[in-house]
């Protein structure tokens, strides 16, 4: 009973977007869209520009993330150096998928960064720490992967997909990119901060209501996922399930641990699948 | 199921839900087979036992593990007859599950409400000091609001009484509804992915804030618990103000009844020290009365010599004296216990003559005793009534005579002080004990053991100390068992 006795009851709090790199996202964005114009006149290999998009994508969410957890945290501190480290390791993981035939695999430079920021506490805010809630992550784990088996089972019953047949490597190139990267920016932003925003000022269900809304429209513009009208309903379905999953195991554990456990399994049964 | 342990139920309907979903798969692979009906069990179970949240987590799980049967048949079928019934089911079922779950979860919480408001009544229902009573009102909340850390803060006269903390920190929560006394909700009070809330609401009594009620938690505080929490601060305010009234009625009836049962020995032992008063008053009056008729008669009966009839006439004066003296005391007693101040008329007197004109009285009356007189040379003349100041000395000299030994010395002193004369009658008495001392102004107060060294009625020195008071003076006494008593007073001097 600290605070209601003890703490100083004053008008506190950040807006909604406090803290936002608007500037580092708008440099982001003009440097995908010049990259775009270079490719279309045929100045720079289609690769490349996958690779700007990926890192223009996944650094903006990466970028946010760090700049809100690092405004909310009682003792504010500066993202900028830890953001452009992860800027840099993003792109020289997605240059390297891009550029080798197991390129993929560089994605996993990120999260070791990551362990660094972690050891540090600066992610403490989104219950990042050296010793993970290990029951919850085994939860979300179990979560994920019933999801993911419940996709594959679906999927071979509904529309005949198959396991992929391109080998283990390959599979495990697909899960780097989720583990280094998909993941990652996409837990931290959504079930991270932004939750940890929607819950300082709302209840928990619509504050889920928001990070799995905002989780989902990530998934369906993302330009990798294929169009066809089952996949985007089915992504739909279960990026829905995971994404509320994600969330309640986030706020039960106050980690975003076990939401990206969920997801890795999720995403590793996933990659499972053959499509197309 | 109501009290189960909540991971039994849950590990049950888990396991229901997973038996259903193979026996379907197994027995009933088809569209539309009755198996379907049998998930109304768990998530019906889940939503009751769970609420909302565990009746929409039960019915997605029977969603997810029965869509892959239904995908499979609208692949193949379309959407036949069947599959529609199997959808309908689903539908329902999706949404059966969270709605009953929330009438379930506000029917629990309608009776945690209840739970916790009688809780607060039975806490405040037995008689306690008011810490006592705050801890046990707290210690109750606790128990029915699971997850809760509570406080109470209740203003207590100029201090503030606290349960569930050491202070109230000012520009706190707690500090702010109290001054203010509206509700504050703080949904992020620390923060994190899991913030804690806090709900700080007044403890109200006729519209006066008497405290606060702090609640804090890990989990939401819906609105409509943050308005039933409102509630139950009107209601425990309301109810530490009853139970503070009660507690002071309480001592207010205990305070009158010792005050009534004091009164009742005070008339007791006035109504006993009135029977004695007149038992000695008569006896004190008959005295010098059965002296008068005595004397009286001999100069009727007999011839005496003029010589004789000057020494019984002498007798006859001293007694008619010592009867007006007891009638005067009476009287100025009377007066006194009406109110009324003693009429004095205040005219320059010396001291010393007075002196000497009570001794004359007191010589005539053949004593033993030696008196020995000190009378400050040049001694300015007091402004006093000369008569009050002569019933003055004759009591206190007739005192000193009365309690102390035959033989021994009386000795009278006066001199000037600072705001008048001091005049001072000492005797070698046995002395008055050091407890009845501050009582002996007192009328009808008589020192123990006075009554068996000499008669009297104990209105003398209550006389004298109304008629020194009188004159605007001051009198004390002081006495040294076994050794003597001093009686001094100061009257004022002519400037």
């Amino acid at each position: 009973m600290a605070w209601s006795l003890e703490a100083e009851a004053g008008e506190r709090g950040t807006g909604w977007l406090g803290g936002t790199p608007v500037v580092l996202l708008v440099a982001l964005a003009a440097a995908l869209a010049a990259c775009a114009m270079l490719a279309a006149r045929g100045w720079l290999p289609r690769a490349a520009l996958g690779a700007a998009a990926v890192t223009a994508g996944h650094g903006a969410l990466i970028a946010t993330a760090l700049a809100w957890t690092a405004r909310d945290d009682a003792d504010a501190w500066d993202p900028r150096r830890a953001t452009a480290v992860a800027l840099v390791l993003i792109a020289a993981g997605a240059s390297l998928a891009a550029s080798a035939r197991h390129g993929a695999f560089g994605h996993l430079l990120l999260p070791v960064a990551g362990l660094v920021l972690i050891r540090r506490g600066r992610l403490a805010g989104v219950g990042l720490e050296s010793r993970p809630p290990l029951r919850a992550v085994v939860v979300g784990a179990g979560v994920g992967a019933f999801l993911g088996a419940h996709l594959l089972l679906s999927a071979s019953l509904t529309h005949g997909h198959g396991l992929r047949g391109d080998g283990l490597v390959a599979w495990l190139a697909a899960v780097s990119y989720d583990a280094g990267l998909n993941v990652v920016s996409s837990e931290l932003l959504f079930r991270g901060a932004l939750l940890r925003r929607a819950l300082a000022r709302w209840p928990l269900a619509p504050a889920i209501a928001l990070s799995t809304g905002a989780s989902l429209a990530r998934y369906l513009v993302d330009p990798l996922l294929p169009g066809a009208v089952e996949t985007v309903v089915g992504a739909v379905a279960y990026l829905t399930l995971l994404g509320v999953a994600s969330a309640w195991l986030a706020w039960w554990s106050a980690s975003v641990a076990p939401a990206m456990a969920a997801s890795l399994a999720f995403f590793a049964a996933y990659r499972l699948v053959s499509v197309g | 199921m109501r009290d189960a342990p909540a991971g039994i139920v849950a590990g049950a309907i888990a396991l229901a839900a997973v038996a259903l979903a193979a026996a379907q798969t197994t027995l009933e692979p088809g569209p539309a087979s009755p198996l379907r009906h049998l998930w109304a069990a768990p998530v019906l179970g889940a939503a009751l036992r769970f609420g909302a949240a565990g009746g929409g987590l039960a019915a997605i799980a029977a969603t997810v593990l029965q869509t892959p049967r239904l995908f499979v048949h609208l692949e193949d079928a379309g959407l036949s007859a069947l599959a529609v019934d199997d959808l309908a089911t689903v539908v329902t079922l999706a949404a059966a599950g969270p709605l009953v779950g929330a009438l379930a979860g506000e029917a629990r919480r309608q009776r945690e409400r209840y739970d916790v408001l009688t809780a607060a009544q039975r806490a405040l229902a037995e008689e306690a000091p008011l810490s006592v009573a705050l801890d046990r009102l707290r210690a109750a909340l606790r128990s029915r609001l699971p997850g809760s850390e509570v406080a109470l803060a209740v203003l207590d006269g100029a201090r503030v009484v606290v349960a569930g903390g050491d202070a109230v920190a000012p520009g706190s929560a707690v500090a702010r509804v109290l001054e203010r006394g509206a509700p504050l909700f703080a949904p992020a009070a620390a923060g994190g992915l899991r913030p804690v809330r806090a709900l700080v609401v007044p403890l109200l009594s006729r519209g006066e804030v008497v405290g606060a009620l702090a609640v804090e938690r890990r989990a939401d505080v819906p609105a409509g618990e943050r308005a039933a929490l409102a509630a139950l601060g009107a209601h425990v305010g309301l109810a530490l103000e009853n139970a503070r009234l009660a507690a002071r009625q309480r001592r207010f009836t205990e305070e009158l009844q010792r005050t009534v049962a004091e009164a009742t020995r005070e008339l007791e032992a006035a109504g006993r020290a009135r029977s004695a008063f007149v038992a000695i008053a008569s006896h004190e009056l008959r005295t010098p009365l059965s002296a008068l008729l005595g004397f009286a008669e001999l100069l009727a009966e007999r011839p005496f010599a003029a010589a004789g009839v000057v020494r019984v006439a002498g007798i006859i004066r001293r007694e008619t004296e010592r009867m007006a003296r007891i009638v005067d005391d009476l009287l100025d007693l009377s007066r006194l216990e009406r109110g009324l101040a003693l009429r004095v008329v205040a005219r320059p007197t010396a001291v010393g003559p007075a002196i000497e004109a009570a001794l004359d009285l007191l010589r005539g009356g053949a004593l033993e005793h030696r008196f020995a007189v000190e009378v400050e040379p040049a001694l300015p003349p007091a402004h006093v009534d000369a008569d009050a100041l002569d019933r003055v000395l004759k009591n206190l000299i007739a005192n000193a005579v009365k309690y102390s030994p035959p033989g021994s010395t009386v000795r009278i002193g006066a001199r000037a002080v600072p705001g008048g004369i001091e005049i001072a009658v000492a005797d070698e008495g046995r002395g008055i004990p050091t407890d009845a001392l501050p009582r002996i102004f007192e009328p009808y107060f008589r020192a123990p053991g006075a009554s068996e060294s000499a008669a009297g009625l104990g209105l003398g020195l209550a006389v004298v100390k109304a008629l020194v008071e009188a004159h605007g003076g001051t009198i004390r006494a002081e006495s040294v068992e076994g050794t003597g008593t001093r009686v001094t007073f100061v009257v004022p001097a002519l400037p």
